[in-house]
């Protein structure tokens, strides 16, 4: 408790315990340098990309007489050819990419955990059903699948995009989920509230999910970055009529305008590949952390 | 000790491990000598430094651990004294096995179980070759079967076979068989008969009355089970909280001990010879060794505590020939238990 | 107390399938009144904890069947199996395992509390935390209360297991090699513990353990049953058990067992098996399972018939052993093909 007994006046409103989760919370992601940077990369990323367009121009001016410029101060990261700002765009691009990843990641990991617990849990037949859905989407091979779903259905909608990647990525997660429980459930606690009579939704829901949230956790930002590629294969492809600038219209763009044979275009190429890593990055180094904050061996103190 | 040749002189030995916590002090003032055929048992609980003790022997404390002070003075074959606190790293390769060997706690887990028995050897045998170079082909196989007799297993069927064909019991076997490959002098043996079944530790226990007997190894034995020191151990060290509080011979500890720890232990370990008994535990638990008590470290678990307990740490004193105890009190606890010896105690009445 | 007896019927369960299947447990029976004390005891892997599984109902036999009072469990009907379900608990043995570690005392103890409505309000729920926790010896109780497991030591850590279980006041509980793991000087802190439940409570227990020692210490007015691969070898009082065992496998563990004493343990009598392996319960031995490691093995009589766990008779206390049968003068309980292998044996050998 030495963490938190600082927060602990705030400890009788409901803010008040929120603030404190939240603060003890940093302080434990504060405990993994590495974890924390990502940390801290992921949240301006996502703070710059949400927040950022609301003071900018929603379009970037075009400006024939700057096209494909290198950085310079009033364009620190150069122009592209019909002389936008690249900064700019990196800066408007970003959200309806995040939107999509988070949104996708969410859906398959929410199909993924219900699935992966009950079957997991309950076995036998309900087990066997969803073992076999699981495999039967695998077996599908997905990027192909997702532009010929795209070409065929027309998608303009960010949320029909998100459920469509959701719809296809969940099995790799669910079967990890499956094989957790399928340990957890041998546990000697689990056999306990077994002979206690707690019944099912206790035993998966308070004594087996939340020993997996950690886990959980880190495979939704793996989930983020994969739904990410996704969505800007699909733009990259031009399968997603996404009309808005975002990274992967602009690496589309930078494809079909030749960007990639001309020296000077490099930056306006790279920017939204360099956004893209750089959060990826940023994701995969706070995972460090994540397993940290679910973990109440650390969460209260020793 | 006059009479005596000692292979191992312990002085004043400090262990610490540097934690993100602090200072874990899991070894303080410890200081022993061990005899050239003599067996010597370390007993208390989990915790108490025992391994860290067996680990500083034979120079492999982990990392973030460090001797502050003491001394190890070691009687090698060539009769040279080595200080091993000061030893460097090609006399320390030869030293560890070929001096001391250690079969670490949990051995079952220790051999690698994608290498034959025999591969096991030769391996152990690479890793001195320098000073060993000697051991290899004919000359080796020789030795690991010669060692494996000596714990009872067969060579013939044992050197071929891989770890998991093996049983729990025949794995424990190898290990001290592997320790004995380079014929030290010294063996350390970390809770050799722990999470084995019955038979199988008595098995363990009658090759190692063997070494000892036989071979007149001289032995040390860590162990949180008091039996296997009442088996085989010359004499009996009782440690807390990683310092030694009392320290005599085997019959000493077991019938007249003077210490209150030691007491409590004998007090809560049953006996299947006799009738029930009265047995009782230690209130309380071991302290934290980052932030000990005050004074006498057992205190806060002590019956027999005071306020000079409280506020000195009491020194290792002689309270018989040949016995020492840490305690202020150890005449009333000598008293005590001398009173309801017979009575109470099986041990006692069964050696009447 | 009122209460109702278990009872294992020639309970059998066998893991794996196919040539790899093994009888963990094969063909046990005992009854164990209310309030009475059960000890097994026996090498790993004997097929203890599947035994004590078995009678706390969290796994079927393939074989035989469990009964609360007269009738089998899974025959109960419905508002008897509850009761059943709160009738007998488990505690394991090992206690990094046991309790969930997200999961802290107040929420390990409340659940099963507010579950089955055990408590009507807030503060009669605080008083009965209170209660358990001090019935368990951890006092005072506002000191674990809000402790998660790794807070604990191991000994704290079986108490609270213990607690948990009593918190739907159970008539009988299965306690699996409940100190095993615990440090010496705490263990029978929570061996009396147990045994005060007992006195006070009129708790019924299965009480497995490997070591006689505890096993005596723990059922000195009750019974101990012996196990070797899946079969009970010896059944019988205590007392009696201990001080004139009567098959061979009971006597060479009590002379194998080394004792806290150094002349006791050092002068003690030894008895050397022939063999000092286990054989593999997926090729078990012809005739008596113990015969290739027993001191008192006879060709023919040993390796013939397996002897039932009744072989001996002497009143309370039954023995599966052929040689002792025919010392003690039971003759006729022998089945007449081993005792004519025994005695064809004993003629080509003269
Ligand atoms: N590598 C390490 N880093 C930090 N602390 C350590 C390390 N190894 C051991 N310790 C601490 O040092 C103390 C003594 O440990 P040690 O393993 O020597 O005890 P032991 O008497 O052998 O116990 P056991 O009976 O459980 O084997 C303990 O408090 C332990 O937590
Ligand atoms: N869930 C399981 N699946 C397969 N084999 C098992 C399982 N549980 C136990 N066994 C096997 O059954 C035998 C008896 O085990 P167990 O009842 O745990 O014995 P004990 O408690 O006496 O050590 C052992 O051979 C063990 O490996
Ligand atoms: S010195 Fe005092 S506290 Fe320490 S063991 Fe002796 S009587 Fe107990
Ligand atoms: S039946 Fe024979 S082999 Fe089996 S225990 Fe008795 S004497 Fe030994
Ligand atoms: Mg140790
Ligand atoms: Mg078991």
């Amino acid at each position: 408790m030495a963490a938190t007994t600082g927060e602990s006046r705030y400890r009788d409103s409901a803010v008040g315990r929120v603030l404190a989760w939240f603060i003890s919370t940093l302080k434990l992601m504060a405990r993994n340098r590495v974890g924390f940077a990502g940390f801290l990369v992921v949240s301006t990323i996502v703070l710059v990309t949400f927040i950022g367009p609301v003071f900018l121009p929603s379009e970037v001016p075009v400006n024939v007489n700057e096209i494909y410029e290198t950085p310079s101060l009033s364009h620190p990261l150069g122009t592209d050819s019909e002389g936008k700002d690249v900064l700019l765009q990196v800066i408007n691009g970003g959200r309806p990419i995040l939107t999509i990843g988070f949104l996708a990641a969410a859906i398959s990991t929410t199909i993924a955990v219900t699935l992966g617990s009950l079957g997991g849990f309950v076995g036998g037949r309900v087990d066997t059903g969803f073992t076999w859905l699981a495999d039967m989407v695998l077996t599908i091979p997905q990027l192909p699948l997702l532009a010929v779903l795209a070409g065929i259905l027309r998608l303009n909608s960010k949320i029909a995009v998100a459920g469509l990647i959701g719809l296809l990525f969940w099995p790799t997660l669910m079967r990890a989920i499956r094989a957790q429980v399928l340990s957890l459930k041998e546990r000697d606690y689990v056999e306990s509230a077994r002979a206690l009579g707690l019944g099912t939704p206790h035993i998966v829901f308070r004594e087996i999910a939340p020993n997996m949230a950690g886990y959980i956790a880190i495979n939704f930002t793996l989930a983020v970055t994969s739904s990410m590629y996704a969505v800007v294969g699909l733009t990259l492809l031009g399968l997603v009529p996404l009309s808005e600038e975002n990274w992967g219209v602009m690496i589309n763009l930078a494809w079909t305008r030749g960007a990639i044979f001309s020296k000077d275009s490099v930056f306006y190429i790279m920017s939204p590949i360099a956004a893209i890593a750089l959060f990826q990055l940023g994701l995969v180094a706070m995972n460090r952390s994540l397993s940290e904050i679910f973990d109440p061996r650390l969460r209260r103190g020793a | 000790m006059e009479g005596r040749a000692d292979v191992l002189s312990v002085r004043e030995l400090e262990i610490g491990y540097e934690t993100g916590r602090g200072l874990v002090r899991a070894v303080r003032g410890v200081s022993f000598d061990l005899g050239d055929d003599e067996s010597l048992a370390f007993i208390g609980e989990s915790g108490s430094g025992k391994t860290t003790l067996g680990l500083s022997l034979v120079r492999l404390l982990p990392q973030n651990a460090s001797i502050a002070k003491g001394e190890i003075a070691f009687r090698a074959a060539s009769e040279e004294v080595l200080d091993l606190t000061t030893l460097d790293d090609e006399d320390l390769r030869r030293f560890r096995w070929e001096e001391c060997a250690m079969v670490f706690q949990s051995a079952l887990n220790a051999l690698n179980p994608v290498m034959r028995i025999r591969d096991h050897f030769a391996d152990t045998a690479k890793d001195h070759s320098e000073t060993n170079g000697s051991l290899k082909g004919r000359a080796l196989t020789e030795r690991a079967t010669e060692c494996l007799e000596m714990v009872q297993l067969d060579p013939g069927r044992v050197l071929g076979s891989f770890p998991h064909e093996l049983s729990g019991g025949m794995r424990q076997r190898v290990m001290i068989a592997l320790g004995l490959l380079l014929n030290p002098r010294v063996l350390i043996l970390d809770e050799p008969t722990t999470a084995l079944d019955v038979l199988t530790q008595r098995a363990i226990i009658e090759v190692l009355r063997t070494l000892k007997v036989e071979h007149r190894f001289a032995m040390i034995f860590v162990s949180h089970d008091l039996s296997l020191a009442a088996e085989l151990a010359d004499r009996v060290a009782t440690t807390y909280a990683g310092r030694i509080v009392e320290l005599g011979e085997v019959e000493q500890i077991f019938y007249h001990p003077r210490h209150p720890y030691t007491v409590g232990l004998l007090d809560a370990v049953p006996t299947l010879a006799g009738g029930q008994q009265e047995l009782s535990s230690i209130p309380g638990s071991p302290p934290d060794l980052i932030d000990l008590p005050t004074g006498c470290k057992f205190h806060p678990r002590c019956p027999y505590a005071t306020d000079k307990c409280r506020e000195e740490d009491p020194p290792l004193i002689e309270v018989a020939p040949a016995q020492t105890a840490a305690c202020w009190h150890w005449e009333k606890v000598g008293s005590d238990w001398e009173a309801r010896g017979g009575e109470i105690h099986e041990r006692d009445a069964n050696r009447a | 107390m009122s209460g109702t007896p278990i009872e294992l019927e020639h309970a059998s369960r066998s893991y794996g399938s196919g040539s790899q299947q093994v009888r963990a447990v094969d063909d046990v029976s005992f009854t164990i009144e209310p309030g009475q004390t059960l000890c097994l005891v026996g090498e790993s892997g004997c097929g203890k904890s599947t035994t004590g599984r078995m009678t706390a109902g969290l796994l079927e036999p393939s074989q035989g069947r469990v009964l609360y009072g007269e009738k089998e469990i899974d025959a109960l009907p419905d508002a008897e199996k509850r009761r059943f379900r709160q009738a007998v608990q488990i505690i394991h043995q090992d206690p990094y395992a046991s309790l969930n570690p997200i999961r802290n005392v107040t929420q390990i103890l409340s659940a099963p509390l507010r579950r089955h409505k055990l408590t009507k309000s807030r503060s009669e729920l605080q008083n009965r935390l209170r209660e358990l926790l001090e019935t368990v010896g951890l006092t005072p109780p506002e000191e674990f209360l809000k402790k998660y497991p790794h807070q604990l030591s191991g000994g704290q850590r079986q108490r609270v297991s213990v607690a948990r279980a009593l918190t739907v006041d159970p008539e009988f509980i299965v306690a699996d090699e409940p100190v095993s793991m615990v440090d010496v000087s705490m263990r029978i802190g929570l061996l009396n513990m147990l045994l005060g439940l007992q006195k006070d409570l009129g708790v019924a227990f299965l009480f497995i353990t490997h070591d006689l020692a505890v096993a005596k210490h723990f059922s000195w007015e009750g019974r101990i049953g012996v196990m070797y691969l899946g079969r009970m070898v010896e059944l019988g009082p205590t007392q009696k058990l201990v001080r004139e065992p009567v098959h061979p496998y009971t006597r060479a563990l009590i002379s194998a067992l080394p004792e806290a004493d150094p002349e006791l343990t050092r002068n003690k009598e030894r008895l050397s098996l022939r063999s000092p392996d286990i054989p593999s319960l997926l090729d078990l031995p012809a005739g008596c399972p113990f015969h290739p490691r027993c001191p008192m093995y006879e060709e023919g009589l040993c390796d013939t018939d397996r002897p039932a766990e009744d072989a001996v008779i002497l009143e309370e206390h039954l023995a599966a052993c052929y040689v002792a049968a025919r010392e003690l003068g039971q003759e006729d309980r022998i089945p007449e093909s081993s005792r004519a292998a025994g005695a064809e044996a004993a003629r080509r050998t003269a």
